[in-house]
């Protein structure tokens, strides 16, 4: 590189970073697409990683992205980005990535054209299309899950199509789904700015939601007083920063939160004002249960004495009575945050349910600053696949397979002769693997995840999968493609067009900016081109009620777009023109999401999103349920669960119990195992393996004890420990004393790395409302090797 | 080395390696009176053929 020009960059990169310093908007930093001082193009995009959805800019240069840096006019981040994003670059540029469709051939992956693999998978389809599954994202954008599940569901006739999110935030949704009966966060991460209390219910966001993290604690350097309780099973870097640390037996949190509800209750210091407008009880352990009243949930409420809660949690009556005190104080602002902690559980649905009662019997939600949210792990778990509904359950805008109206209305929308949708619900992602192993479903597409790596209990759910007729899209070899019969080389984050929605309703939209390697092609093609040649096929399915593919587009002029032709796919912005579809879903439940148009301006709206009669502005919701900020709340009601169970704006408090969790330690397996990802890796590690940064930062696993456990059985850091379960083994090397410290009789282990499968021991037990399962809690024995 | 702002200060590291910027990055994080070092802006445009790595180690098929 020239002097001048480094010179130059010095100077850029000086400039920048002092304006992220002083929160400073730089002023050549829009979603501009001219070339900047520096020589390069600067575009914004939401990070590929994690689902806080920092805006992140990019820059490109020679068809290249060589710069990364934090988008200061995002409001998630403003202008912080955590080391993976700032390496979402150099993810691009692995040297393993897939070039070329791969089919089996005598046993080994051989290159391929594209027309002889989507011919190979759509004769496969053909043959047998009830039994040929689809397996998606939380990282798929919102048009590659559109498209996927419009095939399946519209098209095959078939609702086997469920998302790796099933394994990591169902919990949250059956959860608010049963609380006040629909998806999706009330709050938003401005709620976080205001909190005088923020609680971790089993959350870990120093390491897997680093930018959130840094916009509660640096506060703090703000001269803000924001106190942080940690509710853990083990200490991390989070706990660090907390003000107390409250350990507990796994399974516990559900004893603590009807605990705290007790403790408020029996003082007469709960909210009742607040109850009594916006609250009914519930009683029952699904998710219809049966009418209580409060008296008869106080009196329910007191099988939680501190007393049980220490004896089931292990947690301190003094701890629990703090915890109680924080929200019987009528001023202070709470935020409660959790992630994979609560939802991960084999009682998920009913641990959200319980913290939201805490918060709602002290009056501490929809308000600015008071809040329980679910953090999502992945960028587009709520965009995708909660929105649109890739789940064997769902259909898009919020709608149930299960309910004859809705897919009535699914079938109005896609012009499907009635009666085409299936009223059989689909497999959820354990009883797809479940099914694929056991032959009863023949064939799984599995798009933008690894399941081989990252399904439990992996032997019994992935053994068969070589035997099966199994597709993989995929941008680097992983464990699943090396499974695979056909694999076919996607196009990753910046070389296509997409959108995701992240944790807080924030639908974001991004521009392809560099071409993908080699033959690698958008999953949203690769969909559309199997559907067409099924349809070519004679599928009858592909068809809607007017003989048009279910795919057909058109033009200004009135001709139809052939997306199913590369060539053509890429003169057009198809993310535009199926959004523009979908997004005729999103009205019936209130989502709401706006324009294409309004999107490719904006660095995201919060959804529902409205249009200003008199402006024609459209303007996002950050808090939902609040008169004045949601423009669905019926005017006067201050608060309305609009869409509240029981038809009358009010939402559910659950009577749920404590249960004990389905495999607990005994004197065979006297560990508690627990599973979880690191700051710098991004689930299976397929795309931040490959960062030579992030790679040399954390380049293997590891099992983490307690330093008294390791002393007892004499193990010292970088021994090599054999963790073994019911389902099976693995050996790891000892870290004592690191990141993080387990509490005593536990361990954790992280999942990202493809040599050291834990999923080899963990446990399928799922929570039976939300199917999501523990990766929290499993029984296993620790031997010195 | 900028100025000052708001207790924080900016710092470009220019290096001949991505490795060197790591490494300067934890040397940062160590300085007595360092509370946290985070970069904001990672420019990778002259270590092209570094970032495009080979197939890690991990990989055994
Ligand atoms: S916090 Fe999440 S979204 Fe933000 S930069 Fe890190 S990985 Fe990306």
């Amino acid at each position: 590189m020239q002097t001048n020009r480094r010179e130059f960059l010095r100077q850029a990169a000086l400039a920048f970073a002092s304006s992220v310093l002083a929160g400073a908007l730089p002023r050549n930093l829009g979603a501009a697409t001219a070339e900047g001082a520096d020589g390069l193009v600067w575009h914004k995009a939401p990070c590929r990683f994690c689902g806080t959805g920092c805006g992140v800019m990019v820059g490109v240069k020679d068809g290249r992205v060589v710069a990364v840096q934090g988008d200061l006019e995002n409001p998630v981040n403003r202008g912080l980005l955590c080391a993976k994003g700032y390496h979402a670059g150099v993810a691009l540029y692995g040297k393993d990535r897939l070039t070329t469709p791969l089919i089996r051939k005598g046993g080994k992956l051989t290159p391929a054209s594209w027309d002889e693999a989507i011919e190979t998978i759509a004769k496969e389809v053909m043959r047998s299309p009830a039994t040929f599954a689809f397996y998606g994202s939380g990282q798929w954008t919102i048009c590659e899950g559109y498209v996927a599940a419009k095939f399946m569901k519209a098209g095959l006739g078939n609702n086997h199509v469920d998302p790796n999110a099933r394994l990591c935030m169902a919990s949250a949704v059956t959860g608010m789904n049963t609380t006040f009966g629909v998806d999706e966060p009330s709050g938003c991460y401005d709620d976080f700015d205001l909190a005088d209390t923020v609680i971790l219910w089993g959350n870990n966001p120093a390491e897997m939601h680093p930018v959130l993290w840094s916009r509660i604690v640096d506060r703090r350097g703000k001269g803000q007083k924001v106190e942080v309780i940690d509710l853990g099973t083990r200490r991390t870097r989070s706990t660090e920063e907390a003000d107390h640390y409250i350990e507990f037996t796994p399974q516990g949190d559900l004893a603590i939160a009807n605990g705290i509800c007790h403790l408020l209750v029996k003082s007469g210091k709960y909210d009742q004002d607040w109850v009594q407008k916006h609250c009914n009880f519930r009683k029952g352990g699904d998710t219809e249960g049966e009418p209580m009243s409060f008296a008869e949930y106080a009196k329910w409420l007191e099988t939680y004495t501190p007393e049980f809660v220490q004896k089931v949690a292990g947690v301190r009556p003094a701890q629990l009575q703090l915890l109680a005190d924080r929200f019987a104080d009528p001023g202070r602002k709470i935020v409660s945050l959790w992630c994979m902690g609560m939802n991960q559980h084999t009682r998920g649905t009913w641990i959200n349910n319980l913290v939201y009662n805490v918060h709602f019997l002290a009056g501490k939600f929809a308000k600015p600053g008071s809040t329980a949210f679910s953090l999502t792990g992945q960028p587009s778990a709520c965009g995708t696949c909660r929105e649109v509904g890739t789940f064997g359950h769902g259909l898009p805008g919020g709608r149930l397979v299960a309910n004859e109206e809705h897919r009535k209305q699914c079938e109005d929308l896609w012009k499907l002769p009635t009666g085409r949708l299936n009223a059989k619900i689909g497999h959820h992602a354990v009883a797809m693997f479940d099914a694929l192993q056991k032959g009863e479903l023949t064939g799984c597409w599995v798009q933008v995840t690894n399941p081989a790596q990252s399904m439990p209990n992996l032997h019994g759910h992935t053994s068969k999968l070589k035997e099966r007729f199994l597709v993989v899209s995929d941008v680097y070899p992983t464990v699943t493609t090396d499974l695979a019969t056909v694999v076919l080389p996607s196009a990753l984050w910046v070389e296509k067009n997409g959108m995701f929605g992240n944790s807080e309703r924030r639908t974001q939209q991004w521009f392809k900016l560099v071409k993908p390697p080699g033959d690698a092609r958008d999953d949203v093609w690769q969909t559309v081109a199997v559907a067409r040649k099924c349809f070519e096929l004679g599928h009858p399915g592909l068809k809607d009620k007017n003989g048009d593919f279910l795919f057909t587009f058109k033009d200004a002029a009135g001709k139809v777009i052939e997306l199913w032709k590369w060539d053509v796919f890429q003169q057009v912005n198809a993310d535009q023109l199926l959004f523009t579809e979908y997004r005729e879903f999103t009205m019936m439940k209130k989502y709401a999401l706006a324009p294409y148009e309004a999107l490719v301006k904006s660095r995201g709206m919060r959804w529902p999103v409205v249009q200003d009669k008199a402006t024609g502005a459209w303007r996002e919701t950050p808090r939902r349920f609040i008169e004045g900020e949601d423009p669905f709340v019926e005017p006067g009601r201050g608060v309305d669960f609009y869409w509240g169970k029981l038809k009358d704006h009010k939402a559910l408090v659950w009577a749920r119990p404590y249960e004990a969790p389905p495999e607990v330690p005994d004197k065979e397996y006297p560990f508690w195992l627990c599973t979880g990802r690191v700051l710098e890796h991004w689930h299976t590690g397929t795309m931040t393996r490959r960062v030579p940064q992030l790679h040399r930062a954390m380049p293997k696993a590891y099992v983490e004890l307690n330093p008294e456990d390791a002393a007892r059985l004499n193990i010292t850091t970088g021994d090599s420990v054999k963790i073994k379960s019911r389902r099976g083994e693995v050996v790891l090397s000892a870290w004592i004393n690191g990141r993080s410290t387990p509490a005593r009789g536990a361990v954790f282990v992280p999942f990202f790395a493809e040599e050291s499968l834990i999923n080899r021991v963990t446990l399928e037990a799922h929570c039976p409302i939300s199917k999501e399962p523990d990766y929290k809690k499993c029984a296993v024995s620790i031997a010195k090797v | 080395m900028g100025e000052a702002a708001d207790g924080g200060l900016p710092v470009v590291a220019d290096t001949a390696s991505t490795r060197a910027a790591e490494e300067l990055g934890e040397r940062l994080q160590q300085v007595p009176g360092v509370k946290s070092a985070v970069l904001v802006y990672h420019n990778f445009e002259d270590v092209a053929d570094e970032v495009a790595s080979p197939p890690q180690s991990f990989r055994t098929n």
